[in-house]
């Protein structure tokens, strides 16, 4: 029971970063109607970022690496405005196959450009917060999977009021809903899209900052990630963001459970055959009321 | 006409392959033509209807597994198993493509890479029956067709240069076949494809399943010439991408688009590993960047920007006028 319970919390914290990177990719399917592939890479990139600057030196306490490790999520904000900027701009005119093959050639350039910039070292910037934890009974809460957990929960809130009530939430709707008529009422549908890519970007980049403390960085780190977040978001329901962080959870939990009864490369094949369980039998998503055709 | 230039470049290549002795030029030339192939086939299928796979890893994997097991565990000479692989991969083929079927973009993408994703993680739990994640070695000693084993790399040339061919010429006749219109009819519109009689179910699994068994054969070729399977790469989601950035990046509207596109990749590949060594990540910065300016100036392939450049050639000098428009 105990074990259950244990493995139930450490899914349920790492499902917290899945999360973050879903709820990204997905707002940046709804808006834009991309499939980011190189969606993982703005969370390793912000890894490099905070490896970097805890390079120059890490502030004294036990919170210390974070406050090197949040300013990578706004350079991934940034980083995400110029991917827009450079590529995603025109690409929009290109039709769905040659996106795709533009996100997946943007993500092997990140990642064969972080190898070639950092090498293929995995690296763990030596810190207070890996390894300590909670005991609550007996089940133990690790505090660097915890802190990302709560921040992820933080900034659901966030988003919903975000999306709920903000000017930006609106014209995101409209735009998504029907770009033509958002545009004809006088919505500014690129200055959405490129808020859009910085927020998704910014929100992979701060996934990445959140698992630094425990997390190894390494130049492939966020396909790890992605490849769950992409699955999270069809089981959520593609373009329902606040869902994404549901399927998250979901699968975090999934995958945990499964490697602590089974086995782990069945972990892995568990996730893929919920998800496409979901996708034959419910394929609006398990978190999304409206059917649509998909 | 066109049957007799192809038999003359065919011949052409096997020559060229035959004089070239059996060093790299030739080693290169083998995985370019599977690479092609491999393209060829995914371009059937994904180009032709618009449906992108990214798991037809998948079908490489199965084939070469099923071939490999039935060799090494039970002693089933490759060429016979080599059929059983390919049978396995289409029927796998069949089975994802019924469940698959009414998935369209992005959510048929995610559900083949799912697809694959499983049949790695299947190969790595069964380690006693598939060799795990340390993969399976072939020695071979002597020469033995029926073992598809040969000590000569000039025959595995041979044959994938062949099967390119023969592959090309397939694809060819299904673009003007009734197939082949029945496909174009639906990536242009399902709904209106079957309203004008077309059985979308039927032509999508049945496209599919030919895409895929034409990739297993190429695969089961591909990992005797190899003499090593690594089930990380044949059923990883790398391989996947580089079937389709192959076919796509080349052009999914031409016939020769994937030799073009896999021409390319392996020059990059091997350029960038001649330049500054095999490690490091130069080949993949280097190709993921090459890919998005590939893009970027012609989303529709290399072929496309190819046709342009020709175009604007011949209207420099006053021939002609434009066929193909800028996206």
């Amino acid at each position: 029971m105990v074990f259950l319970l244990q493995s139930l919390i450490n899914g349920l914290l790492i499902g917290g970063v899945y999360a973050l990177v879903a709820m990204g990719l997905n707002l940046m399917f709804g808006v834009m109607k991309l499939v980011n592939f190189a969606h993982g890479e703005f969370l390793m990139a912000g890894m490099y970022a905070a490896v970097l600057l805890a390079g120059l030196g890490v502030p004294a306490g036990f919170w210390g690496l974070y406050w090197v490790a949040l300013p990578g999520a706004f350079l991934m904000g940034g980083l995400g405005c110029a991917v827009y900027l450079l590529l995603l701009r025109r690409a929009a005119a290109f039709g769905e196959a040659a996106q795709i093959l533009l996100t997946v050639g943007l993500s092997l350039g990140m990642q064969g450009a972080a190898q070639v910039l950092a090498g293929s070292d995995f690296r763990l910037v030596p810190n207070p917060i890996n390894g300590a934890a909670l005991r609550l009974g007996g089940v133990t809460v690790q505090i660097g999977p915890l802190v990302a957990f709560a921040v992820a929960l933080a900034v659901t809130a966030a988003m919903a009021w975000l999306l709920g009530r903000s000017w930006f939430g609106r014209a995101a709707r409209a735009v998504a809903e029907d770009i033509a008529l958002a545009q004809a009422l006088g919505v500014d549908a690129r200055r959405v899209f490129l808020m859009t890519a910085a927020l998704a970007a910014g929100l992979a980049g701060l996934a990445g900052a959140l698992i630094i403390p425990y997390h190894y960085t390494f130049p492939n780190v966020g396909q790890s990630f992605v490849i769950v977040a992409f699955l999270a978001i069809v089981i959520a329901g593609l373009g329902n963001v606040l869902g994404a962080v549901l399927g998250g959870l979901l699968l975090g939990m999934v995958q945990s459970v499964t490697a602590s009864y089974l086995d782990l490369d069945l972990s892995t094949a568990a996730i893929y055959v919920l998800f496409l369980a979901v996708l034959l039998l419910r394929p609006q998503g398990l978190f999304t009321r409206r059917a649509r055709t998909v | 006409m066109m049957l007799l230039k192809a038999l003359a470049v065919w011949v052409l290549a096997l020559a060229l392959g035959f004089f070239a002795g059996s060093g790299y030029l030739v080693q290169m030339a083998t995985a370019t033509a599977i690479l092609a192939l491999w393209g060829q086939s995914w371009n059937l299928f994904s180009g032709l209807s618009g449906n992108i796979s990214l798991g037809h890893s998948a079908f490489v994997a199965t084939a070469v597994y099923i071939t490999l097991v039935l060799f090494v565990r039970w002693g089933v000479p490759p060429l016979w198993g080599g059929f059983c692989g390919v049978g396995a991969a289409v029927a796998l083929a069949a089975l994802i493509g019924a469940a698959t079927l009414r998935l369209h973009g992005p959510y048929f993408s995610l559900a083949t890479l799912a697809a694959a994703a499983v049949v790695l993680a299947l190969i790595l739990h069964y380690p006693d029956l598939t060799g795990g994640a340390s993969g399976v070695a072939l020695a071979f000693t002597h020469n033995a067709a029926l073992s598809l084993e040969f000590t000569d790399g000039r025959v595995y040339y041979a044959i994938a240069v062949t099967l390119l061919f023969a592959t090309t010429l397939l694809v060819r006749w299904v673009r003007q076949s009734r197939l082949g219109y029945y496909i174009a009819a639906i990536k242009s519109s399902e709904q209106t494809a079957a309203a004008a009689g077309v059985h979308v179910a039927r032509v999508k699994v049945a496209a599919f399943c030919l895409s895929a068994g034409l990739t297993a054969v190429g695969s089961v070729v591909y990992v005797f010439y190899l003499g090593f399977a690594d089930p990380n790469y044949l059923a990883g989601l790398t391989l996947s991408i580089e079937i389709a950035l192959v076919a796509f990046l080349g052009g999914a509207d031409f016939l020769l688009g994937p030799l073009v596109g896999a021409i390319f990749f392996e020059l990059i590949d091997t350029g960038a590993n001649a330049l500054v060594g095999a490690s490091g990540g130069w080949d993949m910065m280097v190709l993921g960047f090459a890919v998005v300016a590939a893009v970027m100036i012609e989303p529709r392939g290399l072929c496309a920007m190819a046709v342009r450049g020709w175009e604007a050639l011949r209207c420099a000098f006053g021939y002609g006028g434009k066929t193909l428009a800028p996206v």
